[in-house]
Parts: structure tokens; sequence; C-alpha cells
């Protein structure tokens, strides 16, 4: 059976890069002793695959992945036994059965972030505020650099093409809060980095800004 | 130091989780409710110093003891080390995050030579003198072990504390001893002395060396009376019975070796000459099938690793062999473990379990032939022929394998030009091979990897009285081979003869070797190991600031009379039966596996007191 779950990445666990995590949730399922399906091949890996990577050192309460098992269990059963082997900063919040035939990483459709931007007064927060709802009326263009092989490619992407504005909440301190939701296309989609740029340009006076991965969705593409 | 500050220094740093802990089967204590603070400490990178068993037994033998909190630091990368030092912050451990200057012990372990840069340098990014004498009693006490701690000499300015053979049961006796110690209120002479007589424990500062006019050694004098003249490596007379941890930290990062390893046995009955490890691990002493099984069973429940790996110095020799692999293949098969089996000799048997071990996980095959003649082979008794290997590399390619490894040593006492040669001979053999079969039968691409090690001389060996090769020497023969092996099928590495040498300057060194070390660490040098780190130049600086020679250790021979720095250390082998090997080697005659008779090493004498085997006499 094929099981899409849900979970965090939280605290020192920002640090643990995709391919590690990807590893992390192997050997933990390997630990709950639920048999995996495998793959073919040389060196066979039991069924698991992460639905969308996440810049290293950003905390997430919102990752993907799915599971292919080789017997039926219940969904609280997998869950239980997976967070008793997970560690605490990686814990799965949600599970569901897929039906599907797609791979999930090619389903999934948009990212969400939440920034907390701390400005240096309060003065600078409200006057940020004021102009917050119009971050996404103008364009803002970025160039992309890409070195491989000493050939240098250069892109030109428009920013808030990709994205939709969710919310702006304040919080405490000098701090308030900005949820976008961030499209996946066939063309990719934005990295962590060139978001926090645009928001640090866009409002003046800050003093800090964190970014958070709140949520991934997804789309059942199978046919 | 705290979560904000940690996280600042870990979000410049390439790979921050070598310094993040937390891993699975990490050990996290109340630091006010312990008495012992230890901080386990590898001069080399996380990825390496993880992959170390040794580590992982000792992380767990002095946790089980509520009173201890073992914790673990590696040597920080230099892009950690750039931060350390731009935030004005000490080396810390994984554990709790706190300074190593908080620790009653820093316990560095003598892995390889070329590590001991960074001792020197995890201690000053800690704000720790680096020299004994520099520390009082509010310092940690710097204590060591390993295999390179059986010439401690090099390392005696720095090193409090040194252990001398097996740590099981040496280190929680001196735990012991120190936890009394420790309220007493008085200093850490009074403590040395408390724990000197034990055997196995080595303290330098008690000792001086007087050297004669041609520079070597007259005799070491005592500055304490009831130091013992004499240091007696410890071993674990039961190694079935020993201390095994029924769990190992997982690591979040991929490691250089990420599995489950299962030791055996220790020690080895071939009496290879070049090989320390042969010599230094004597008394062979087996696990039971029974512990081992179960070993495997609690390592891979507590782990989830996908491999198990059966290591000793010679895992073919393992008495059991073929009922352990039988039975952890009956039990793992299904779950898709793998089992890295050592090179066997080849029978129905052991095909079958090759084929099975196969199907799980297909690995490479090793071989080390070490030299490239059977006359060198016999030199340093090496007892395999070429027939065997060409056997073997037959049977494995017959079985499906195309990825061959061989290794070879150049630089052997007595080599020739025909033995560099042989190196290029075998491995065309090997290629030959291959392609001889019937053209239907060849699937898979051939690959003949050939590492080429440059031979350093060590202590307790038949050979520590040899010089070694000069780095032109050395060079010489690597570029030939270089130039021999040029062939699509066949890729060729060696060692660098710079970085040997010096690794031969350390391990055949004496006290005076201290100075360079020193030098070379405050001219920049550490990491040495690693290749591009590597400062050749510097170290030749570093010799001559410390007006140290280093052909005085690497380029002469040395007499039998002579007194070598290591010679205050019994490692249960005798020099009598080191000479005697010497001798035969220069006839080239062969010692014979010392399972089948005894070969008179002395270890049985001194370290076991009756027969190696049941069927000795
Ligand atoms: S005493 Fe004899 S059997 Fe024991 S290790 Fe030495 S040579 Fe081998």
């Amino acid at each position: 059976m094929k099981i899409i779950f849900k979970y965090t990445k939280l605290g020192k666990l920002k640090y643990i890069s995709h391919l590690d995590t990807l590893r992390l949730l192997q050997r933990a399922l390997r630990r709950t002793g639920l048999p995996a399906k495998y793959s073919e091949g040389f060196n066979p890996h039991p069924k698991l695959s992460i639905a969308f990577p996440l810049s290293l050192g950003i905390e997430s309460i919102g990752e993907m992945a799915e599971v292919e098992l080789a017997i039926r269990v219940e969904r609280d059963v997998f869950v239980n036994k997976m967070n008793d082997s997970l560690p605490e900063g990686l814990q799965i919040i949600s599970a569901s059965e897929f039906k599907g035939n797609k791979p999930l990483p090619a389903q999934i459709v948009s990212q969400e972030y939440r920034l907390n931007v701390c400005f240096k007064s309060n003065q600078d927060l409200e006057q940020a505020l004021k102009i917050a709802d119009a971050i996404l009326a103008c364009d803002y263009n970025i160039i992309r650099v890409k070195e491989k092989k000493n050939k240098v490619t250069k892109k030109e992407i428009n920013i808030v093409e990709y994205l939709t504005l969710m919310q702006i909440e304040a919080q405490s301190d000098l701090t308030f809060s900005i949820d976008f939701k961030v499209a996946i296309t066939e063309t990719g989609s934005l990295k962590i980095e060139e978001i926090r740029d645009f928001v640090s340009t866009y409002f003046q006076n800050i003093d800090h800004l964190t970014a958070i991965r709140t949520n991934l969705n997804f789309v059942d593409k199978s046919v | 130091m705290n979560n904000i500050k940690l996280d600042e220094l870990l979000k410049k740093v390439e790979k921050p989780a070598r310094y993040i802990g937390g891993e699975l089967n990490s050990v996290m204590k109340d630091k006010t409710q312990v008495h012992v603070r230890f901080a386990f400490a590898f001069p080399d990178v996380y990825e390496v110093g993880m992959s170390h068993l040794g580590m992982h037994i000792i992380y767990y033998l002095l946790n089980q003891d509520k009173d201890i909190w073992c914790e673990r630091v590696f040597a920080p990368w230099t892009d950690m080390e750039d931060e350390l030092k731009y935030h004005d912050v000490d080396l810390f451990t994984l554990e709790s995050n706190d300074s190593l200057k908080e620790f009653d012990f820093i316990g560095f372990t003598l892995q390889y030579e070329m590590s001991y840069t960074n001792i020197l340098n995890m201690m000053s990014l800690a704000g720790i003198p680096v020299e004994s004498k520099h520390r009082d009693d509010s310092f940690p006490l710097i204590v060591a072990g390993g295999p390179c701690a059986f010439n401690p000499e090099p390392l005696h300015e720095f090193v409090d504390i040194f252990f001398i053979g097996e740590s099981e049961d040496l280190l929680p006796e001196v735990m012991e001893i120190y936890k009394q110690h420790k309220n007493s209120g008085e200093g850490k002479y009074s403590f040395f002395k408390k724990i000197s007589h034990i055997e196995g424990i080595y303290i330098p500062s008690f000792y001086d060396v007087v050297y004669k006019d041609d520079n070597t050694i007259k005799e070491r004098v005592k500055l304490y009376d009831k130091a013992p003249d004499i240091i007696k490596k410890r071993i674990v007379k039961n190694l079935d019975q020993a201390y095994f941890p029924e769990k190992i930290i997982v690591p979040f990062i991929e490691t250089v070796h990420d599995r489950v390893v299962l030791e055996l046995f220790r020690g080895c009955t071939r009496g290879c000459r070049f090989c320390q490890a042969g010599m230094i691990y004597r008394p062979i002493r087996e696990r039971s099938v029974e512990t081992l099984l179960k070993q495997a069973d609690l390592l891979i429940d507590s782990t989830g690793h996908e491999e198990i790996s059966l290591s000793s110095l010679s895992t073919g020799d393992y008495s059991k062999l073929i009922e352990l692999a039988q039975a952890l293949l009956d039990k793992y098969e299904e779950r898709r473990i793998g089992l890295s089996l050592p090179s066997l000799r080849l029978d129905s048997i052991t095909f079958e379990l090759i084929k099975r071990v196969q199907k799980v996980r297909k690995s490479g095959l090793t071989f080390a032939p070490e030299a490239g003649t059977q006359r060198m082979r016999d030199v340093i008794n090496k007892n395999i022929s070429e027939e065997e290997i060409i056997d073997s590399v037959k049977t494995a390619f017959a079985l499906g394998w195309s990825n061959i490894k061989l290794y070879f040593m150049v630089g052997l006492p007595g080599e020739t030009i025909e033995d560099i040669y042989g190196i290029k001979d075998i491995a065309y053999k090997v290629k030959d091979e291959f392609f001889k079969r019937d053209k239907n039968s060849i699937k898979g691409n051939l690959n003949v990897s050939v590492s080429v090690a440059c031979f350093v001389p060590k202590p307790f060996t038949p050979f520590q009285w040899e010089k070694q090769n000069t780095v032109a020497e050395f060079s010489n023969k690597t570029s030939i081979l270089k130039k021999e092996l040029k062939d699509k099928k066949i890729s060729y590495s060696y060692h660098d003869p710079k970085l040997s040498v010096i690794e031969g300057a350390f391990a055949l060194g004496d006290r005076r070797m201290s100075k360079v070390l020193k030098k070379a660490w405050q001219m920049g040098c550490t990491f040495d190991g690693w290749g591009d780190k590597f400062k050749y130049d510097v170290w030749m600086k570093a010799f001559e600031a410390a007006d140290v020679s280093l052909g005085y250790y690497t380029e002469r021979n040395k007499a039998f009379t002579e007194v070598l720095p290591w010679d205050f250390i019994n490692c249960g082998v005798n020099k009598e039966f080191l000479i005697k090997e010497k001798e035969l080697s220069l006839s080239r005659i062969t010692t014979e596996d010392c399972r089948i008779s005894c070969t008179g090493c002395g270890v049985n004498v001194e370290l076991v007191g009756g027969p190696c085997f049941e069927n000795h006499i």
C-alpha cells in the first residue's frame, strides 16, 4: 500500500540535507519492522521518496513524503511506529493512503512559507504594514546565473509571478508575519533565499527575518 | 554555548550537521548529576570518526556508568575553525555544547600519525595549552590511546596519560580511581602516581630520556622512583565476554562506513613482517558465533542500518566463518540487509555463500598481494601465491564480478625494479583473465583498480630496524607504475611519498619529534591526511626550525643493539622473535601461520599464560 504523509523538520534537524533526510526516513522505517517495497537494481532501497526539497537551514511544519509498504497497515499504526522511531524534531503529523499511480514529487503544485519580519522600531513596523498589501503589485525581476562546466547561463525571472499573498498578521515585538504561496510550475519554483531577498528589499529597516515552510500542496494527477 | 550563538555558527559552515549532535542513540545526561565528564575526541572530521567502531564502544562503555557522561568532539573543518575563532567560541562537544575546557578528561584516539596536528589544534581551539607542563589543575587531563600509542613518545609533551593496548577493562578502572581522587583536592601528579602502576598506563612525565653523542638513546631515567620500567600492554583476556554496546549512534549524515560492524576476533596469526597490527593485537581471541549473532541483532534493531560488515585483521581466518555467514544470511536476507564478506578461498560452500550475498547487494572484490613478485612476498611473509590470486579472480569473474581492487606496497626492504614491474604484471594478468573467457560469458565492464601504498617501517615489526625509502626513491617507483599502468581497464592510485616519509618519522620517532609537531602546527599544518591540506614544504621548515633531522628517523638502518624509542613498551611479542623474523626475511624464508603451530613470538608466555590455541603445546 502507498501512504502519503506530512511531517515536521524543526530545530537542529533543519541542518540535515535532502539526501540525509531521505536516509533518515528510510532507516526509521527499517527500525519499525514494517516491510517496505524495494526498488529493483544494484543496491535496492525501500520505496520512499520526499515530495519536494527544502533548503538547508530552513525549518518546516509541512513536509511531505510517500512510502510503499509490502503489507497493509492501519494508518495510526504506521504513524505511531514511525514517530517512535523518528527524532523529536521530525515527526509525522498526518498520513493517508494514496490509491493513485503517479509519484508524489510530480504532483506537488505549490509550497507555502511564512516569513517573520522583525523591524528596528515601531515606526518602521507601522510604515511597513501600510505598504505590505501591495507587495505583489509591481514586477520584481531577478537574474539567475547558473554555472555548469565553464558554461554560464543567465535567466531572467519575475518573482511576483510565482507568488500569491495569503495573509499578513501582526505578531509580538516589532514583528509581523507574511504568508506566501509559491507556485511550482514546469519551469520550476522559487528558492526561499530569493523570496527573502525580495521581501528584504521591499520593506525598509528590517532588523532580521526568519522563514519557515508551512505547507506543500498536492493535486492528485492520476488518470 | 547557547543555541542562538550555535545557530549563528552553523549557518556559516558548509556541513552544519557535523556539529549538531542529537543523533539516534546519542546520550544526554544532566551535567549537574554526573561526577566525571569525559570528552571522547577524534582528531578528524565527524564522518571519519563516526565510522570508527572503537569510538562507539568507549562511548557506551563510559556512559553505562551513571556517574560519568561521555560526550563526543571531532576536529572542526577549516570553515568551522574560522567561525569559532571569529566569534571567539571554544571548541565544544556535540552533546552539551560545552567548551572542552569544562571536562575532566579529553580522550584522543590515535588511529594514524597524520592526525597529530589536529590534536594540538583541537586543544588550542578550546583555549587549552597544548603542552602538559603548561596545564595546571584547572585544565582537563589529556589522555590518549589507540594503535599509535604503541610509540607514544612523539606526543609525550602534550598527553598526560597514555593507554597502551585495549581499554575495555582499563578505562573503567582508571575512572574509578579518578572518582575517589576528584574530591581529594590533590593535584594531577598525585593522580598520576595513583594510576602509574596499573598495567597499560604510561605517564610520560615520570621519565626523562638521555641521548648519546650520535643522537641515539643512551637510557631512560625515571623521575618518579615507583614508576614502572616497562609498560606492558593491556588486553581483554576473554573477548567473548568483553563489553560490547547494545546500541551505536546512527549519524544523520552519510559517514565513511555507514553500517553495523562485527568484530569477529582480535589478533592475527599470519605473521606478515610489515604489519604492525598483526603483532600488537596478539594473541588471537575469537568471539563465539552465538555472541556475534546476538550483537548483530541488537545493533540492526537499534540502528536500522542496511549492511553488516565483518571486520577483523584477516577476517577469512575466523574459525567459524561459514557458520556465521550462513546464520546471518538466514536471518537478514529477507530483510534486504546486506553482508560484506572478506575475500574467501573459493570452494563449493563459499561459492554458494557468495552467490547468496550477491543477491542482496553487490560489492567490489579486494585482494592484497602487497608485493609484485613471489620473491618479495616471501621476504615480507605474505603467504599468497600468484596462482592463488589468479584462481580467485577467475572464480570471481565467473560469479559475475567485474570490479577488482588490488593493494600493493612499494619501498619494501630489499626491493628491486623487478618487484615494481611485477605489480604491473599482476594487474595485466588479472585483466587478461577477464577477456580470456568465452565471449558470451563476459558480462559487465571490467575495472581493475591498483592501489599502491608507500611502505612505512613500524615499531614492533621485524622491519622496525629498516630505513624507509626517500621521497625520490618512492616517486621513481610510483611514476614507473603510472607509465606502465596506462590502460582503459586499469585505474591506478598511489599514496603521496611526501606524506609517507613524515608518517615514517612519527612512527619511528622519539621525544624530539614532539618539537617538530608543535612547530608544524604553529606554522599552520592541520588535516595533513587530507591530500590538498598537506603542506610538505611547511613540514620541512618545521624540521629545520626544531633542529631535528628527518633522515635520522627514516633514512638510517638501525643495529639490533640500538635502544629504540618504544623499547620500554612490552606488547607481548619479544625482540628475539622480531630479530629472528628479520633474519629469515633476508634469506627469503617464510614463517608459517602460527595457528598451525606456534612460532614462538612470546605472547603466550607474556600475556596468555599458556598456549594460544588448544591444540598447541
Ligand atoms: S605465541 Fe605462538 S601461537 Fe601465540 S601468537 Fe605467538 S606465535 Fe602465534
